[in-house]
């Protein structure tokens, strides 16, 4: 059947690929190379490399052994050197193999997909935005008979448009939106359900590219991204200076699973109760001074116009990180307990709760022959909920005939934490309830026995439980329990969980709205009857498609010609 | 009901789940063997319903032991036996719509590969979590795995049968199945299932747990943003989600986009399988037997 001249009612034009419309006038030139590129990212199976390149780039990642953040260029490239030997070394240093999802080609594959995503979405929303607003409605009477269901017939008697306005007004009591198409030779129906569908894959691909920019600007330090380490004692301070803001954690938890024989092992949760304070100032932002209590101020521009809830003193040690050794005067803001899933989120920075430990001061002092004692010390940190690393926790005495030994922590006995018994009795438990301050130790007489493997026990080191290694005394100086927080800014997590959002309702368009179409042709026969073809596709949904169809039918009391359609 | 009659309904249950789906597999064996008949098919149907129930049983029973006042979604054990329910699940609101007889058989063969693979790392109920897991953020997580996991096996099993159907219609095939013509469908009198048709329903799998897929790594990533600062580490466990993602998208690009019809795809349904099945159980393997695999996601 031809088409129409002069469309009336509703635009008839029919459906083109994207851009075709636009590409008219250019057909007799060249593309340029930017046009070429333009369509190259525009294919399918250019996305489809794409997507295939990026899964093994992944994989590559996985199975090829990846270097700890931050850890020193030359020294890995020395390692992989020292490793695989210089070619296969420089071969894995170059190709950054070592940090596949950081390396350049990783990151080039991943801006290759975007721009591949930004052209696939420009082209098809083209064609996807005309769809929506100007669907087709003209049809030949093959593409409509060859639908999942259709029929066709010839009507005897009533008029051609009587036909049309019963079609129309089944269609509409069926909650379709339908359009309609005059032309010399009759008038085309076109009608659908759930056109919203169209939007569902344009959807998604915005989503991945939200995600992918909110990645991008939630990781750059240019856009005020940080992550910060805050180990902080009981009653110790941490300051974030971009928020200035204080944080003062009043107690920590970490409560065990209790086991058999009162022993405990397992810890059920890790819970810090935080304090949240913000400096009272007073004045212009360049002449800003603390308020205190009392209402004075230091400094220029001081206003008695505020009253701080506390204030840290300037010889704190505890605070000494965090104030800089000033006297601060600080307004609470909120309490909150940080726990490991729920986070305490202030001014846009979240801490986390990551980790606990115990942070253990050491003493090495010998008495020399006259009468004079050498003394050195070390800190250890341990963390509770891992085994320490090789080197985490070791030390060289430094002092005394033994000044080239090494102690260390027996890593097989670390978290068999000890209960202090009488007389300087130590008791091995499982129990790590309070936390255990007795740690066992090791030592090698020098740096050569150390490498040999040559360690030696020691025993129980607690604070009250010294030990001797050689001329060199041991002792347990202080033991600071800690909890670990990490300090957090990611200000394009706001974007990716927007893009997480759009990419669900993206998909659920995509794949769980079906898009009902039906066209009907009504054409008026030389010998004064009314011929009519109608057919309805319904994706998945068949069934539903020839039941619309069948309705439709007996609805025009048409007189089947023979069914048409998919079956 | 007492701490010690939960533990024996989970193991009467447990036993049951294995016996279901094994009698179930040998009924669709029969069927599939001997054609015409309606009752053993409808027995094998009934069966793997024995065998879902079962694993709803399990997830009762272990909800409700006074050790654990929690959803019972946590060990391998648990999401073995979710597992085992959504490929089960599916399979029979699937063939409510579609004949999949043939493929009875292979789907309970996965489904008591997968539980018994579960029951290996069985554990009692663990009366406390490990901090992290302490999320509602799991239930969800664990819920949407069940959902995109369950219809992508079943999906992987109609590529298989797919692709035997394809080596048949072959014109070396065809000659060599010309002595058996085992036709399916033929039983009940319908139109025997070609390998066309057969990859049409891993199409309409894969389409149906594809926003399961990405809702899994979505919820994951919101847990993880929760729980450690971050939506997104590189973790092994994470690129390998990442990776079957990718896998299935490029599948529906090829099916959609390009129109890729027959063998590639339907062999694309078989490969995903196995990436599912490397993300669940390769990377714990991985990350618990080998030094240069680390994951935080090994529980």
């Amino acid at each position: 059947m031809g088409m129409g001249k002069q469309p009336t009612r509703a635009e008839t034009k029919p459906e083109e690929p994207a851009g075709s419309s636009d590409d008219v006038g250019a057909e007799q030139e060249a593309p340029g190379f930017l046009a070429e590129v333009w369509s190259a990212f525009g294919s399918v199976k250019v996305a489809i490399i794409l997507l295939i390149v990026w899964a093994l780039g992944s994989v590559l990642g996985t199975v090829v052994s990846q270097a700890p953040p931050g850890m020193d260029r030359a020294a890995i490239q020395r390692d992989l050197i020292a490793a695989l030997g210089p070619v296969l070394g420089s071969l894995k240093f170059h190709l950054q193999l070592y940090c596949v999802y950081h390396s350049f080609w990783y990151r080039t594959v991943l801006l290759l997909l975007c721009v591949s995503i930004v052209v696939c979405t420009v082209e098809r929303s083209k064609t996807t935005l005309r769809r929506l607003r100007r669907p087709v409605v003209r049809a030949s009477l093959p593409s409509v008979t060859r639908m999942q269901a259709a029929v066709q017939g010839n009507l005897r008697g009533g008029a051609p448009e009587e036909t049309v306005v019963t079609a129309m007004e089944f269609l509409r009591s069926r909650r379709y939106a339908v359009c309609r198409a005059d032309h010399d030779q009759g008038t085309d129906l076109y009608a659908r359900r759930g056109a919203v569908r169209l939007l569902g894959p344009m959807l998604v691909h915005i989503s991945v590219l939200l995600v992918f920019l909110g990645a991008v600007y939630g990781r750059s330090t240019w856009f005020g991204s940080f992550t910060a380490n805050a180990w902080i004692e009981k009653g110790g301070w941490h300051h974030d200076s971009r928020t200035d803001q204080y944080f003062l954690l009043r107690d920590f938890h970490v409560p065990f699973r209790p086991g058999q024989d009162g022993e405990s092992t397992v810890p059920v949760d890790y819970a810090s109760d935080v304090v949240v304070y913000e400096p009272v100032v007073s004045g212009p932002a360049e002449q800003r001074v603390y308020v205190f209590p009392d209402g004075t101020g230091t400094g220029p521009g001081a206003e008695p116009d505020g009253a701080a809830d506390v204030v840290i003193p300037a010889d704190d040690p505890r605070a000494r990180s965090a104030s800089g050794g000033k006297e601060v005067g600080l307004r609470k803001v909120r309490e909150a307990r940080i726990r490991v899933n729920h986070p305490l989120m202030s001014k846009g920075i979240g801490l986390y709760q990551q980790d606990w430990g115990t942070i253990v001061d050491l003493v090495f002092e010998s008495r020399g022959a006259d009468g004079t004692t050498q003394a050195a010390r070390a800190t250890w940190v341990l963390h509770g909920g891992t085994q320490p690393r090789e080197g985490d926790a070791l030390a060289r005495l430094g002092v005394g005939a033994n000044a080239h030994s090494l102690i260390r922590l027996k890593r097989d006995a670390y978290g068999r934490h000890v209960a202090q018994g009488g007389d300087n009795q130590v008791v091995p438990t499982n129990n790590r309830l309070p936390l255990g301050p007795s740690l066992y130790i090791e030592g090698a007489a020098s740096p050569q026995d150390a490498m040999a493997g040559q360690w030696q026990d020691l025993g129980y080191l607690s604070p009250s439980h010294p030990l001797k290694f050689g001329d060199v005394t041991i002792r347990m100086s202080k033991v600071t329990p800690f909890t670990g927080l990490e300090a957090k800014r990611d200000p394009g997590v706001g974007l990716v969980m927007f893009g997480f959002a759009v990419a669900i309702v993206g998909l659920v368009l995509a794949f769980y709205v079906p898009l009902r179409q039906a066209r009907v042709k009504v054409v008026q026969l030389k010998d004064g009857g009314i011929r009519v073809a109608a057919g309805a596709t319904a994706g998945a949904d068949e069934a539903s498609a020839r039941r619309l169809i069948e309705g439709l039918a007996e609805a025009l009391e048409l007189v089947p010609r023979g069914r048409g359609g998919k079956r | 009901m007492s701490d010690e009659g939960l533990r024996a309904m989970e193991a009467i249950a447990s036993k049951t789940v294995f016996v279901a789906l094994v009698l179930s597999g040998i009924a669709y064996a029969i069927a599939w063997a001997a054609r015409g008949s309606k009752v053993v098919p409808r027995m094998g149907a009934v069966l793997a319903g024995a065998g879902l129930a079962g694993c709803a049983v399990i997830f009762i029973s272990r909800g409700l032991q006074p050790e654990a006042p929690r959803l019972p979604l946590t060990t391998l054990y648990e999401f073995a036996v979710i597992f085992t329910a959504g490929i089960v699940g599916f399979y029979l609101v699937a063939s409510i719509r579609w004949d999949l007889r043939s493929i009875g058989t292979p789907v309970m063969a996965l489904a008591c590969a997968v539980f018994g693979l579960g029951s290996k790392w069985y554990q009692a109920v663990e009366p406390t979590l490990m901090p992290a897991l302490n999320s509602v953020w799991l239930n969800i997580h664990v819920v949407t795995a069940m959902l995109a996991y369950g219809p992508l096996a079943v999906g992987a099993m109609t590529g298989a049968y797919a692709l035997v159907l394809y080596a048949r219609e072959s014109p070396g095939g065809r000659r060599a199945a010309a002595s058996r013509d085992d036709g399916d469908g033929e039983a009940s009198g319908a139109k025997p299932l070609t390998g066309d048709d057969l990859d049409d329903i891993t199409y309409r799998t894969i389409a149906f747990s594809f926003p399961w897929l990405t809702a899994l790594i979505i919820t994951g990533a919101i847990w993880a943003q929760y729980a450690w600062g971050t939506y997104w580490a590189w973790d092994v466990k994470e690129v390998w989600s990442l990776i079957t993602w990718i896998i299935y998208a490029a599948y529906l690009h090829m099916r959609l986009m390009r129109g890729w019809r027959g063998r590639v795809t339907a062999a694309f349904g078989v490969v995903g399988l196995a990436l599912v099945l490397f993300t669940w159980v390769g990377v714990q393997w991985l990350a618990t037997h080998t030094s240069w695999v680390q994951s935080l996601h090994t529980y």
